[in-house]
């Protein structure tokens, strides 16, 4: 594998980024009413790559400072993203091609300066490959279409500033309201029309290559832009934005705001007195449970376990470590010693899979197991806009790899890992928790099994 | 004080929690194996406070005392008291530790070797007065075997107690070659006459080896072995001497001397026609319940009584008709009585004096001889152990597998250096942060940690070359991750810190998590483990045989403010139960978990099980 990659980037970038579409193509098969179009589009398409790598060229001639992660010989093409991608890019109308293209550009002029260094080792882990995305840390090369606000909670994103499924979501549309806000619909085209796929997609795309999407953003985003659908096509423009903010304000209200609320209350009912609560990294849901029952004068402990690298969970310590509850800490190694004390085990979750499967901060499962070892109950906080149609049976087909360096110490034996051949490290963020390890989900529409979350989603989605 | 606070600062509640612990010590007493025999000898924890305003004990200024750092956490205080109870701060349960002679006693203080080893050279250079040893490096197994050349055995003893008390040889190898050397010294250097003396002396050492590091089995094995060694040594030699004197012996009076020796202490009450099952049982003392419930065929097939000396047993092997009397004479023989004789029969007609005395003096030469070569056999055994694991390496693992490892260990890495010579498989290394991460991750990328290297020094000089350089394809990933990627796994192979009789074993922290997400996914899990560290030890509560670690390498002291309000801890060892394990891989061969027992059978003696518990003895 890794020998043959170097030869196809040595080629002229044009071929990688040929490649790119039909790439593309093969994700969108299932969407049968982009496939007619998509075959006129195609020579368009090729065209514009072509003419895309030809400016590839002139780029890598000049030394450009390359922003990419040394580690990633092959063109990570837009195609090669999960189906979340996929969707934001199928509501691209052709027009919109210029635009887009230059993410492929960008790629490519990474891409380059690869035949220079030719016994470059992949470092990715096989199994894991195709989830390898370049995570932006810089502004350069973003679109200039790029509303500022939606820049500087792209990097906020990168750099784990804002971190959590819920917290990234309510960012991400406080900042679609800000550039719904800034809009002004050009002459000759319909803010319906118009907004989703000139605007909001390049801000959606420059998010997604700081970070992937959270299964949450997908679900609000999908949202979104069906109610930018559903926008009156006559209405004046200020009245439109005006509305698409309050249906903002309004989701996030209901579906974060109040929810967190009713799940931290229903969770504080669950605590009693002399419990001993054991946690998973750091979930905000989980901390507003404790900090309820704590606030009704319920008398337990916390022990919050952690992990490296983002050791989340020291926050969470820290935070109710200074409401004076009692807590205790311990990483990961210490978690089957501590399972034992505990009585109860409160999950957080990035994503609640259709077949029951919890998706949430890779550690989880383990801790979720161990529970289940020692017979304790494990019940899951999470929020129905987090739930989502796909499914997972075990946490390689989608994952999400945060780069590797985040991995090394600084100072320790790491730091020159990349000059040792055949090492790799990998640094996966998720993985899937089996539905017999969970007892209860606590969401705002009630208390579920994880065989509800279908019936649950498909509600949710109803009443849409 | 940020330091006491830091495990739930030693405040009331922790306190009762450490009096309970202590009561329960009380209760079973031999759950928690360090010295329980002292618990009735000092109800008064001294050191309780320690970490806070009140040093362990006043520094009586005789020895020369080093200047502490404030910034450790742990109060180190040298102390001149024989006999001193400290306060286990970081396992929230007291231990006691006995130091009889240069009286250097102190809390468990790892963090603080790691970072001033060489002010910690000088104080056990001017505490034990020893050589100041070189400066600058913290003294390790290499330092110890090179000083127990010129030193005393009193202070290569005192010595390596103090090495074991800091952890500063904490790997179970680097433990067990230690005290084997120290073993060898010890039937070198020291005088003894006969063999019980000896024995008495071993068992003298061991004890107080053990009591220095109570979770640190390998040296309670290693001095096991030795034990057993001896009396196998000596039941050989007695059989010579009996073939010699056979005609004499059947006149032999069942006459027994009172033996200040624990282990003969049993066998003296009962003659022998009087032994039965039941006697049997009570004899093998609780902690080896597996055994007794299993005598039939430990014991049944060589019909060896365990506490009948070995000589019995040797005669009924080899099928000697044994008469009642003559069984007798020859367990008086063989138990290590204060008769000097230890070859001829005591109630033999005398001989002349001077025969007998010529004739000790050569058997003792003998067998000094002998014993060493036996010392010197399990000391190239530890030598060669991962070589001989390493040979089993081929037949488990096959082409493209994808096998998860856990910490680093020298016998799981030439194990599957050995598998690479023929195969290309995958290696993933979850790197059990945040004890053992620097080892594994110099292991990962070629750098050998301190103590790797000084075991190999020793050793032929193999220099252990990284998975990665062997053409595995090594992937690093933390510990959380092993859910995530084990339906990838085929299999895991773990090292191992200490395995118990019961098939379980202890390993590093997060071991168990492991073995357990391998269960869920029907991943086999192989256990490479040298025979050295199978123990004959069966605790019920597996708690006992966890230490904890530095709670700074969990939460730095730079996180001031959060520390003073958190409780934190960090085991550095799992108990992984044996229905989580498939298969052990010894220097032996492969075992299931269930055939332990046998194993521990074979290579210990019952009577020097509990040797260093005499209140276990009957």
């Amino acid at each position: 594998m890794p020998a043959s990659d170097p030869p196809s980037a040595a080629e002229p970038a044009e071929s990688t980024v040929g490649q790119e579409p039909s790439n593309a193509n093969d994700t969108h098969k299932d969407a049968a009413k982009e496939a007619p179009k998509l075959s006129g589009a195609e020579l368009k398409k090729q065209a514009k790559a072509e003419k895309a790598a030809r400016r590839a060229q002139a780029l890598a001639d000049k030394p450009s400072g390359g922003t990419a992660s040394p580690g990633q010989p092959s063109p990570i093409s837009k195609g090669g993203e999960g189906a979340k991608g996929a969707k934001t890019q199928q509501k691209r109308t052709p027009a919109t091609n210029v635009e887009t293209r230059n993410l492929p550009v960008r790629g490519a002029s990474q891409t380059t300066p690869l035949p220079q260094i030719p016994a470059k080792e992949d470092k990715t882990v096989e199994f894991f490959r195709h989830l390898y995305k370049p995570r932006r840390t810089t502004l350069t090369g973003a679109a200039k279409e790029v509303h500022p606000a939606v820049q500087a909670l792209g990097l906020q994103m990168s750099s784990y500033t804002i971190c959590g499924s819920c917290a990234r979501l309510v960012a991400t549309l406080q900042a679609f309201k800000r550039v719904i806000e800034s809009y002004t619909t050009p002459p000759g085209n319909t803010l319906t029309r118009h907004l989703t796929s000139h605007v909001l997609s390049p801000q959606i795309e420059y998010l997604a290559s700081c970070r992937p999407l959270s299964i949450s953003m997908g679900n609000a985003i999908r949202w979104l832009k069906l109610e930018i659908s559903k926008v009156d096509i006559y209405l004046p423009d200020a009245e439109a934005k005006k509305g698409l903010c309050e249906a903002i304000d309004v989701f996030i209200r209901e579906r974060v705001t109040f929810a967190d609320a009713v799940i931290a209350k229903s969770t504080a009912s669950k605590i009693k007195d002399g419990d001993v609560i054991l946690t998973y990294a750091k979930s905000s849901l989980v901390q507003k449970a404790i900090v309820q029952a704590f606030e009704e004068g319920k008398k337990f402990r916390v022990i919050v376990v952690d992990s490296r690298p983002l050791h989340e969970g020291k926050h969470l310590a820290r935070s109710l470590a200074e409401l004076g509850i009692e807590v205790k800490y311990c990483l990961i190694n210490g978690l089957s010693h501590n399972i034992k004390d505990a009585t109860k085990v409160l999950l957080g979750a990035h994503a609640m899979m259709s077949n029951g499967r919890l998706f949430s901060r890779v550690g989880t499962a383990l801790v979720a197991m161990e529970a289940n070892g020692a017979d304790k109950p494990v019940i899951v906080l999470c929020e129905t806009i987090k739930f989502t149609e796909r499914v997972a049976l075990d946490s390689i087909v989608h994952n999400e790899i945060a780069p590797a360096d985040e991995l090394v110490i600084p100072g320790g034996n790491l730091a020159a890992w990349r000059d040792v051949k055949k090492l790799q490290l990998c640094n996966p963020m998720y993985d899937v928790t089996p539905a017999e390890y969970l007892q209860m989900i606590v969401t705002e529409s009630g208390n579920v099994p994880p065989t509800s979350v279908p019936v649950l989603h498909r509600l949710g989605n109803e009443n849409q | 004080m940020l330091r006491c606070n830091y495990r739930g600062g030693w405040t009331e509640a922790a306190y009762k929690k450490a009096q309970k612990n202590h009561s329960k010590v009380e209760r079973s007493g031999r759950t928690v194996r360090q010295g329980s025999s002292e618990v009735e000898k000092q109800k008064q924890p001294v050191g309780r406070q320690s970490g806070n305003q009140r040093p362990l004990s006043k520094p009586q200024a005789k020895k020369p005392k080093a200047k502490i750092p404030t910034r450790n956490w742990l109060a180190s205080v040298y102390i001149t008291e024989t006999e001193t109870k400290a306060f286990h701060l970081q396992t929230e349960e007291p231990i006691f530790q006995k130091n009889s002679s240069a009286g250097l006693a102190y809390i468990e203080c790892r963090p603080y070797c790691a970072t001033y080893p060489s002010k910690f050279e000088t104080c056990i250079s001017s505490a034990n007065g020893m050589a100041p040893a070189q400066a600058g490096y913290a003294p390790d197994l290499s330092a110890f075997l090179k000083s127990l050349k010129v030193q005393s055995l009193e202070k290569s003893i005192e010595n390596l107690i103090s090495l074991f008390k800091r952890r500063q040889i904490k790997n179970s190898r680097s433990c067990a070659i230690a005290t084997a050397h120290l073993l060898r010294q010890v039937v070198a250097k020291s005088k003894w006459s006969d063999l019980g003396k000896l024995l008495e002396r071993i068992q003298q050492v061991g004890q107080r080896l053990m009591e220095a590091q109570p979770r640190e089995m390998v040296v309670g094995n290693i001095v096991r072995r030795v034990l057993g060694m001896i009396r196998e040594e000596a039941k050989e030699d007695r059989n010579e001497e009996f073939s010699d004197s056979g005609s004499n012996s059947q006149k032999a009076s069942p006459r027994r001397e009172p033996s200040d020796l624990s282990l003969s202490k049993a066998g003296a009450v009962p003659p022998i026609g009087t032994f039965s099952p039941l006697r049997f049982e009570s004899n093998i003392g609780p902690d080896a319940t597996f055994e007794s419930s299993s005598n039939d065929d430990i014991f049944g097939k060589n019909s060896r009584p365990p506490l009948i000396t070995s000589h019995a047993s040797y005669a009924v092997l080899n099928g000697v008709p044994v008469q009642q009397s003559m069984f007798n004479l020859l367990s008086t023989n063989s138990s290590p009585s204060s008769t000097p004789v230890a070859a001829s029969p005591v109630g033999k007609s005398a001989p002349s004096s001077a025969a007998i005395s010529h004739r000790i003096s050569t058997a003792t030469l003998d067998l000094k001889a002998e014993i060493m070569n036996g010392i010197e056999e399990i000391i190239d055994e530890l030598l060669q152990v991962d070589e001989q694991i390493a040979a089993y390496a081929q037949e488990h693992i096959h082409s493209n597998e994808i096998i998860l490892t856990h910490s680093s260990s020298g016998s799981v890495q030439k194990f599957l250096l050995k598998a690479a010579e023929k195969r290309k498989f995958t290696v993933i290394v979850a790197e059990s942060y945040p004890n053992d991460h620097e080892a594994t991750h110099a292991a990962v990328t070629g750098k050998t940690s301190q103590d790797e290297k000084s075991v190999d020094e020793m050793s032929v000089g193999t220099f252990m070359k990284p998975l990665a350089a062997a053409g595995i394809t090594v992937v690093l990933m933390t510990d959380a991750t092993i859910f995530a990627i084990m339906s990838r796994v085929n299999k895991v192979i773990l090292a191992t810190h200490a395995v118990i009789a019961n098939g379980g074993l202890i390993a590093a922290a997060g071991a168990r998590i492991i073995a357990r997400a391998a269960k869920v996914h029907k991943t086999p899990v192989i256990v490479v483990s040298g025979i050295y560290k199978l123990s004959p030890d069966y605790p019920f509560e597996f708690e006992s045989l966890i230490e904890y670690g530095d709670p700074g390498s969990v939460i730095g002291y730079d996180d001031g403010p959060l520390v003073d309000k958190l409780e934190v801890d960090n085991p550095l060892f799992d108990y992984v139960p044996p229905d989580l394990v498939d298969l052990y891989i010894t220097n032996l061969g492969a075992h299931a978990p269930s055939y332990l027992y046998r194993i521990v059978a074979d290579h210990y003696k019952p009577e020097d099980i509990n040797f260093h518990k005499p209140e276990l003895q009957f």
